[in-house]
């Protein structure tokens, strides 16, 4: 949440540079939606199709994120590409499906079964399982040697984040998403240079929520259930017990929703 | 008007308080909320293993995966759309 009159802000840059950013949920100035009533700007409230529940609304932010991953700061993806996201949780198979709507093929790479089982679920291509099989080799045999051309990391872990480098084909784009900050974490760089490899982060975007809306119209259009991807589903009053769950199961959990009981 | 609303005060120290629902300002809506997501960002807040959550200047409300309805808008608010029985996200 932007302050729209700083240095930054002025000079066009993205809402995270703002010098007096407010998060929504993250701040006081700025409540989030852990409680029955919020008051927030009118330009961060977008509506949505009368027909969605208020969970699958829910899942805008989350789209969003992996979305824009892939489409923002003029990003893109099309029927020739071969996407790799790394780590099936809420954001990668976000990511996973705006990749796969899109046109492309996909391939997931995710350690934990019940990931997997999400991936296959909503459209994977392939599935691999990094610690059972030798990633590289895998990839390169489904490519038949080509690599990812957009390679997305979902995950933040180490691991992943190393392998980015190995399974990026040449000038492939390379997105950043899942968080890593205030770890330093040895990858291969030089293979940026050797592969011609664009790598792009972005943080904080207020922009995409009509487009993800629309976005998730069309997935839903085609089927989709987003509904199915809250494992666990919690009265407000419950709060506690829905973030031991969320704390405890993260394998488990994949996304943990919290209801009010307003009518749909 | 009061509301049930949960503070995070510090790490694993969520209260629900029943507190007055601020006056709205200007280009402010009132929402209702209908669900909330808990993401990932919000437990390595709530486990004090991230910075994002700002602790420094608690409590704040978490919750950035919200969904609702909204039931009012500032009177002096410019609005392009029906204040009521429009879902709403962020």
């Amino acid at each position: 949440m932007a302050c729209g009159v700083c240095r930054n802000c002025k000079d066009g840059l993205m809402p995270s540079a703002c010098l007096n950013m407010r998060e929504a949920g993250f701040r006081p100035d700025s409540p989030g939606g852990m409680g029955e009533y919020m008051v927030i700007e009118e330009q961060y409230v977008h509506k949505v199709p009368d027909n969605w529940t208020y969970a699958d609304a829910a899942w805008v932010e989350t789209f969003s994120i992996g979305y824009f991953g892939i489409w923002g700061n003029g990003g893109y993806i099309d029927a020739s590409d071969i996407a790799i996201i790394m780590g099936c949780g809420p954001v990668g198979v976000s990511a996973m499906m705006t990749a796969k709507m899109s046109g492309a093929k996909v391939i997931v790479v995710e350690p934990f079964e019940k990931r997997r089982a999400v991936a296959e679920k909503y459209g994977a291509d392939y599935v691999i399982d990094p610690t059972a099989v030798d990633l590289v080799k895998e990839v390169e045999r489904i490519t038949d040697g080509r690599m990812g051309t957009v390679v997305v990391e979902a995950s933040g872990n180490n691991n992943a984040i190393a392998s980015l480098f190995d399974v990026a084909g040449h000038s492939a784009r390379v997105r950043l998403i899942g968080h890593s900050i205030g770890r330093k974490v040895p990858v291969e760089i030089g293979k940026t240079i050797w592969r011609t490899l664009s790598i792009s982060g972005s943080g904080g975007t207020k922009n995409f929520a009509q487009r993800t809306i629309r976005f998730m119209s069309a997935l839903k259009e085609k089927g989709v259930d987003f509904g199915t991807l809250n494992t666990h589903y919690y009265p407000f009053g419950q709060i506690h017990e829905a973030f031991d769950v969320a704390c405890k199961l993260k394998a488990d959990a994949f996304k943990v929703m919290l209801t009010f009981g307003v009518e749909e | 008007m009061k509301a049930k609303i949960a503070f995070l005060h510090k790490p694993f120290d969520l209260r629900v308080e029943d507190v007055e629902v601020p006056a709205l300002k200007e280009n402010q809506v009132l929402v209702q909320v209908g669900a909330c997501g808990i993401c990932g960002s919000d437990v390595e807040c709530f486990e004090g293993k991230s910075k994002e959550g700002r602790y420094d200047i608690a409590p704040y409300t978490p919750g950035h995966e919200w969904a609702g309805a909204s039931r009012a808008s500032a009177p002096a608010s410019r609005r392009s759309n029906p204040a009521t029985k429009s879902r709403a996200t962020a």
